[in-house]
């Protein structure tokens, strides 16, 4: 940098030296202050730089101390919540260690018997890869790669735990809730999303599978490429009961309660539309409605009404705040809505 | 308060522990940056309650995000520019909701509207002193933000420029046409040259 031809103008408009005004003690500082002493022919105009820099001052407008104190009070309150949902979840996390350890269990035993009885003193090293887990709370969503390359978007109130690095033969993962991925094409390893009842099979595509625990439904929406579901025969787990193939713009859902299942097209905005961060609404029941809302944005709706909405409600929404699409359906779905000071919400 | 140790320790450091999930950490990201946020959301926006809500969203959302962030050379640019973006957002609502529909809009325009940057009014208020404030009061809303956040904040233009949504260039030319401008006072009115030396023996 040739300071040497610096004007007025070059030492405001120069970062460096607008930051050893502001903090003289700075990296910045010492360095002005070396190469100014070095410098006297550019010591005015840098002198009238800095007084102009110094003149440009604004009036103070912070709130007062109480607003700041108050305010911080609310920040903790919220905090706190996120807090105590974490704490759930690494109960919930170590559960599922539990649950992936209970299916290991055999296969280890069995190498460990294999092993012995084969009585050779060979010694053979097990690598054990870790099982990652990522859950997401309500009101969050993550987007990550697997080992493979491929993309995974985990939507709000899910988990899905896989290898660490998925072995030569297949890639599982293992999911409750909902997810949307992005498979990057293998032919020689299939890549199996697992789901309780039902199990999904693809080798290179994008799609959707949706199976909160506490839903009866299970879907699985097929965006690009084909895709296989395995549904468990009637009153056994057996996942090798039927399998469906669906081909992009199908979906399948499987009825947990009536163990059936069939095949239909779908709403991409609905189905999909979260993965791109859209809030999407077809007709929706109340309780779809509330339970999507309290997923998206983390909150606890509580409804106290008996009456119910005249009519299915239909809106789609992008970053919008909650309360933005409380108030518009109010005079349509006839409720009424209060926020709470946590951040809660009662529907009336 | 039990976090002495904070209280001297670099932004840098109490970042990473705030990162680690050190609540005390946390709070004096608060202390440090609240009258910096204030100052910056009170000038983009007028209502007080709504600059409180988005500065809350802010500090939730930080702590809610904590474990996706990584480190940072500049805290404040980081906050600044999710206080704009999430005043912004609460303000097109806003706007969105007068008309009760739910229509793309493009923010920049409701928010243009809210911008308030007003100078320091010096006690010891001189004619001199007057001009130069005029001046810069004169400005427009978009150059005067740019201009405060330059020199109020210290922030370089590659920030500026993030915070604002518009490119590096316009950054430095709404800053650089501002300077202009005062130069040319400075240079052609000796009565500010006068000032200048005066403020220099202040």
């Amino acid at each position: 940098m040739d300071f040497e031809n610096y004007k007025l103008n070059d030492f405001l408009m120069d970062d460096s030296f607008c930051n050893s005004v502001k903090n003289p003690n700075s990296d910045d500082g010492l360095f002005w202050d070396t190469w100014l002493s070095e410098h006297v022919d550019k010591k005015d105009e840098a002198d009238q730089a800095k007084k102009i820099i110094k003149s440009i001052s604004f009036s103070d407008r912070s709130f007062s101390k109480n607003e700041i104190t108050e305010l911080w009070k609310n920040i903790q309150q919220r905090t706190s919540k996120i807090n105590k949902k974490k704490t759930v979840s690494i109960n919930f996390r170590l559960w599922n260690y539990i649950r992936v350890a209970a299916v290991l269990l055999p296969f280890i035993a069995t190498s460990v018997l294999f092993l012995i009885y084969r009585d050779s003193p060979e010694p053979k090293i097990m690598v054990q890869i870790p099982v990652i887990q990522k859950i997401n709370p309500k009101g969050q969503k993550l987007t990550f790669f697997l080992s493979d390359g491929s993309k995974v978007r985990l939507n709000s109130e899910s988990s899905i735990s896989y290898l660490q690095t998925f072995d030569s033969t297949q890639r599982v993962v293992t999911l409750e809730g909902e997810a949307f991925f992005e498979v990057t094409p293998d032919s020689k390893r299939p890549f199996i999303v697992r789901t309780g009842e039902i199990e999904t099979t693809v080798v290179g595509t994008s799609f959707n599978v949706e199976a909160y625990p506490a839903e009866e439904k299970v879907k699985v929406a097929v965006k690009t490429g084909k895709v296989s579901v395995n549904i468990p025969r009637p009153k056994t787990n057996d996942v090798s009961g039927e399998t469906i193939v669906l081909s992009p713009m199908e979906m399948a859902t499987y009825s947990r309660k009536t163990n059936k299942s069939m095949v239909s097209g779908y709403d991409p905005l609905t189905v999909l539309g979260w993965s791109e961060g859209t809030l999407h609404f077809e007709n929706a029941s109340m309780s779809e409605f509330i339970l999507k809302l309290e997923r998206w944005y983390g909150v606890d709706i509580i409804v106290k009404r008996d009456k119910p909405v005249p009519k299915g409600i239909t809106g789609t929404y992008t970053q919008l705040p909650l309360e933005e699409i409380l108030m518009g359906h109010r005079s349509a779905s006839e409720f009424d809505y209060e926020f709470l000071p946590n951040g809660n919400v009662i529907i009336k | 308060m039990g976090f002495v140790e904070f209280h001297n320790a670099k932004d840098s450091y109490i970042w990473d522990k705030f990162l680690e999930g050190n609540s005390n950490a946390f709070e004096i990201l608060y202390e440090r940056n609240i009258s910096l946020l204030a100052n910056y959301g009170k000038r983009l926006c007028q209502d007080k309650e709504l600059v409180k809500d988005a500065i809350q969203d802010v500090y939730v959302d930080l702590w809610r995000n904590r474990t996706n962030l990584g480190r940072t050379d500049s805290i404040k640019y980081y906050l600044l520019k999710a206080l704009r973006r999430n005043l912004v957002k609460k303000l097109v609502s806003a706007k969105t909701a007068e008309v009760k529909k739910y229509s793309a809009n493009d923010g920049s325009e409701a928010f243009e509207t809210a911008h308030d940057f007003t100078l320091m009014t010096l006690e010891f208020e001189s004619e001199k002193i007057r001009q130069v404030h005029d001046l810069l009061d004169s400005l427009p809303a978009r150059q005067k933000e740019a201009i405060y956040l330059r020199f109020f904040n210290g922030l370089n233009f590659t920030e500026i420029s993030s915070i604002m949504g518009i490119n590096q260039q316009s950054a430095y030319n709404m800053v650089f046409r501002a300077i202009e401008s005062l130069r040319e006072k400075v240079v052609s009115a000796p009565v500010i040259l006068l000032l200048i030396t005066l403020l220099a023996d202040g």
